[in-house]
């Protein structure tokens, strides 16, 4: 091997490393952005010239009126849309810089980086811990003491571990519904992502729940760039650094979320979160 | 809900006016009190001031009820935050106008240590203040919320001149002290007022405009 690759290689370990431990003190930068992004489904455009930029590190919340695009943007960042017949793309979807629509995107390396947590929990119908191996495990970590270790940590994160511990073994469906939404969390970090989108997360869980889900994002947040769609404006009140917010395709406002909150900027805004329309 | 959400927005929002309507009642009478030396109508403002409290209690109640009900945001959340720091505000204003009665009890059987002229000016000045504040709530006009809080200047000068004379006169004749200072002490409570009405002004160009205006030189 000559030096030269060696250097590569290092370098590439380095990048590698600095981003399973970000700088905290390091500036906030854009990680999820889209630039002119239009969508359609058919004859539908269900996005219209959407140019957004997500801060690294930081709660992101997605709102508006049903049908207003907002899922659909979402998905746009794992192409969780490209499994839809009919489904057409301008413009640009960027995570990292990267294009992810690029030609030589690597799908499945992609939705490694950018997991993605839905509105309803969907264990796999196995142990709880083999539900958290499961991506390693695809992705050829053999190791068991390395499995045991991903398997903690992700619990942990997703604040389950102490829930679980001592059940490991136990079939996931016998979780509550919200420790199961939690599992699902978990099963996402056990993939190492850096992002992480979230697509109404709690809608279907009770309030003690759903605060564990928000406090647990609020953790996360530390260390992974989250996208959160919600129709629960407390929600995105209480748990977002930014919101954005969709109406018909289109975003109307997007900024500092205690800001939106207190003192939109436009008159759309203010009767969609006073609740005046929607 | 959004009828229910209407309508109690707009209880909070009556039980202010009527607040505010029994606070200018007060000082209006409190000054007339002073100049005609109507002892009687001072022991009314002190009387009522009962009723002013109770509707203080009453915003909070309603603005905490609301909140519980409809967790509001942007205008509306302004709002209800608007509202309960309105009520202390004229409460305090209130209670200022009772002290003033109270102090135009002790000059009323006392003979006159000059005649009023400034006091009852400035005593007018912060009581249009005061109305001045509540109608541009009521007409959600920041403009005039704005040209009221330049108007506290003038109350403050006021009393310095007050002050002034006041000492003049102490100094002058010592029998005169005990009286000159419950003058002083009038003054001081009217330039209270004025303070007051200009947080209640900073308090409307923030429920119309959205940013705190508040510990900010005013720019012109």
């Amino acid at each position: 091997m000559s030096s030269q690759e060696t250097h590569e290689i290092a370098t590439k370990r380095h990048k590698e490393a600095q981003k399973e431990m970000p700088d905290s003190t390091s500036p906030i930068s854009t990680v999820l952005a889209s630039e002119n992004l239009d969508l359609y489904y058919g004859e539908t455009q269900a996005l219209k010239k959407i140019s957004l930029a997500m801060p690294e590190r930081k709660v992101t919340a997605l709102i508006g009126p049903s049908g207003c695009g907002k899922s659909t943007y979402l998905r746009c960042f794992n192409r969780m849309n490209d499994s839809i017949e009919g489904v057409r793309l301008e413009g640009k979807v960027m995570v990292e810089g990267e294009d992810v629509n690029g030609r030589e995107v690597d799908l499945e390396k992609l939705r490694t980086r950018v997991g993605m947590v839905f509105q309803k929990s969907n264990p796999f119908p196995m142990t709880i811990a083999d539900n958290i191996t499961y991506g390693p495990r695809m992705a050829g970590v053999k190791n068991r003491a390395r499995l045991q270790e991903i398997t903690e940590r992700a619990l942990q994160q997703a604040d389950l571990w102490t829930e679980v511990k001592d059940r490991l073994s136990d079939s996931a469906l016998g979780l509550s519904g919200g420790q199961q939404q939690r599992l699902c969390i978990a099963r996402t970090l056990a993939n190492e992502p850096q992002i992480i989108l979230l697509d109404e997360p709690a809608s279907a869980l009770d309030p003690i729940s759903t605060a564990k889900i928000e406090e647990t994002l609020a953790h996360l947040k530390e260390t992974y760039t989250i996208v959160i769609v919600t129709h629960n404006l407390q929600q995105a009140a209480r748990i977002a650094d930014e919101t954005a917010f969709f109406m018909l395709g289109e975003v109307i406002e997007f900024g500092d979320t205690t800001t939106m909150f207190t003192n939109p900027a436009k008159a759309v805004t203010e009767d969609y979160i006073t609740g005046r329309f929607g | 809900m959004q009828r229910l959400f209407e309508e109690e927005l707009e209880q909070i929002k009556e039980t202010i006016l009527t607040m505010a309507g029994l606070v200018e009642r007060a000082l209006s009478d409190a000054g007339k009190a002073l100049v005609e030396r109507d002892s009687a109508l001072a022991q009314q403002v002190i009387d009522g001031d009962d009723a002013i409290d109770q509707l203080e209690v009453e915003i909070d109640r309603l603005a905490s009820e609301f909140i519980v009900r409809h967790q509001p945001a942007a205008s509306d959340l302004r709002f209800v935050v608007v509202a309960i720091k309105l009520g202390p505000e004229l409460e305090r204003i209130a209670d200022h106008a009772t002290n003033i009665a109270e102090r135009v009890l002790y000059l009323n059987d006392k003979p006159n240590v000059k005649p009023l002229i400034d006091l009852p000016r400035m005593l007018n000045l912060c009581r249009a203040m005061v109305s001045d504040a509540i109608s541009a709530y009521v007409r959600r006009d920041s403009a005039k919320a704005r040209e009221i809080i330049r108007r506290d200047d003038e109350v403050d000068a006021l009393y310095v001149q007050i002050l002034r004379e006041l000492i003049t006169f102490m100094i002058d004749d010592s029998q005169t002290i005990s009286r000159a200072i419950a003058l002083i002490f009038v003054a001081r409570y009217a330039e209270r007022i004025g303070d007051q009405a200009t947080n209640i002004a900073e308090e409307i160009v923030y429920l119309e405009e959205g940013t705190p205006i508040r510990h900010q030189p005013l720019e012109d």
